[in-house]
């Protein structure tokens, strides 16, 4: 039988395992508002079913899952993606990163922003390697040639 | 300007919530707050019991309306076979059309009160995002998490069942006027009695009208009224006769049954064609069935 502190802990680990990848995945597909939601609403599903989560393979691909039927509750912002003062970001890049596809950016934020690797991000999504290789790719050529053209324009 | 994967990683720094495990367990064990869903998805208990009930007056105002017009009362026929059934629909439309207008107004306000939910959506918060939850409602968390609150999705569940037995209702209504429909068709072998008679006369057949015929026949038009006998050696010296069959209602059922078809004659002695409608009566008589009276209602030559 396992101790309720100890399960504790084990669920703390592993939000703070999962919850980068799953964060910036949900954030990708439904825009940061929405994917912050149903991030929460998503761990908290695994929080209810922890004694499931716990013995999952691969908890964030089906968290993922899960955080896509969460997002679906929710009133999307005309804007997916809101202006930003980021320092050295090109202010049309919201603009552009609503432009891909939910998987290209996906693909896109977690493997060339984060550094996460095809894997992971196969895992996440629930694609095969190669898919993801070539959202990826995609993505970023798709972003690169348009900021490229506008820093020449 | 650095390099896009480098303004990407900035951008989503900057923008996007991270989440930690007090916030989940705060989320898990707090009272929710009233979850921001799309507009369309926000229905009231009222607005989802006026739309159930509406299409069900609906459905039924309309099934009953379409059954009073178009299927034909079948005992309305006398003897003769003369008779309408259009009017079961005068008859009962009145309270078919006031079941109808209600099943409309309260679909109305259903959907008014649907609409009304939404814009009050609009209303608590920004146009393109809302607080999820309402501070006030917030509480500390409190001792060991074993149990955690459950979402009431009781009115979901209700509105189901209700949309599934109302289209249940309404399949069945709908399969029962489709069933009532059988009423219009002829056994085949009255549908073969009814043949063979139009062939006896367009193929100018004595054997075969006597055949078809009971000895009891009887054809009546406004020239007068003839028994078997003599209307068989009328059809067995037609030099050339012809008619086109349009649309053909059964008018009754059971023995005997009424065939009332309209019909274009056309008649070699007169060159022309002449409209009008043919109310056939066919009975069973050992077995077999027999045309025992037709009844000639139109133009004459």
């Amino acid at each position: 039988m396992r101790d309720e502190s100890s399960e504790d802990q084990a669920f703390t680990r592993f939000v703070k395992e999962a919850e980068p990848r799953l964060s910036h995945a949900l954030a990708a597909a439904y825009g940061p508002e929405v994917g912050a939601e149903a991030t929460a609403d998503a761990f908290v599903w695994a929080w209810e079913h922890w004694d499931r989560v716990r013995d999952m393979k691969n908890a964030a691909g089906y968290l993922y899952r899960v955080g896509q039927s969460k997002a679906r509750r929710y009133f999307r912002p005309r804007k997916l993606f809101p202006s930003a003062g980021a320092d050295g970001v090109d202010a049309t890049l919201p603009i552009l990163l609503e432009e891909l596809s939910k998987n290209q950016r996906v693909a896109t934020v977690l493997i060339h922003a984060y550094g996460y690797t095809e894997r992971e991000t196969a895992d996440i999504l629930g694609l095969s390697r190669w898919t993801v290789r070539t959202h990826a790719e995609r993505g970023l050529a798709r972003l690169q040639e348009a900021l490229g053209v506008k820093a020449h324009a | 300007m650095p390099e896009v994967e480098t303004q990407i990683r900035a951008y989503f720094d900057e923008v996007v919530e991270r989440v930690t495990d007090e916030d989940i367990r705060i989320r898990a064990t707090t009272e929710r707050g009233i979850p921001i869903r799309s507009p369309r998805f926000q229905i009231r208990p009222i607005a989802a019991v006026a739309i159930g009930f509406g299409i069900a007056m609906t459905v039924l105002g309309g099934v009953f309306i379409a059954e009073a017009w178009f299927v034909p009362e079948t005992a309305d026929v006398a003897g003769n076979g003369v008779g309408s059934s259009t009017g079961n629909a005068e008859r009962h439309s009145p309270g078919l059309l006031l079941l109808l207008m209600a099943g409309f107004g309260l679909l109305a306000f259903g959907m008014w009160s649907v609409r009304r939910s939404a814009g009050d959506v609009r209303q608590r918060g920004d146009d393109d995002m809302q607080t999820i939850e309402r501070p006030e409602t917030l509480q500390a968390p409190s001792g060991e998490l074993t149990r955690l609150r459950k979402r009431n999705r009781l009115l979901g569940w209700a509105v189901v069942i209700l949309a599934v037995a109302v289209m249940g209702l309404g399949a069945w209504l709908i399969s029962d006027v489709v069933a009532s429909d059988d009423l219009t068709t002829v056994p085949a072998e009255v549908d073969a009695a009814l043949e063979t008679y139009n062939a006896a006369w367009l193929e100018t057949n004595r054997a075969a009208f006597l055949d078809a015929t009971t000895e009891e026949y009887t054809f009546a038009s406004d020239q007068g009224t003839y028994g078997q006998a003599s209307q068989a050696s009328q059809v067995g010296v037609l030099a050339y006769f012809e008619f086109e069959l349009f649309e053909r209602v059964i008018m009754g059922d059971g023995n005997p049954y009424y065939v009332a078809s309209e019909q274009r004659v056309r008649f070699a002695s007169a060159g022309t064609w002449y409209d009008g409608v043919s109310i056939v009566t066919l009975v069973e008589t050992d077995g077999t069935w027999k045309v025992a009276q037709h009844t000639w209602v139109g133009e004459v030559p």
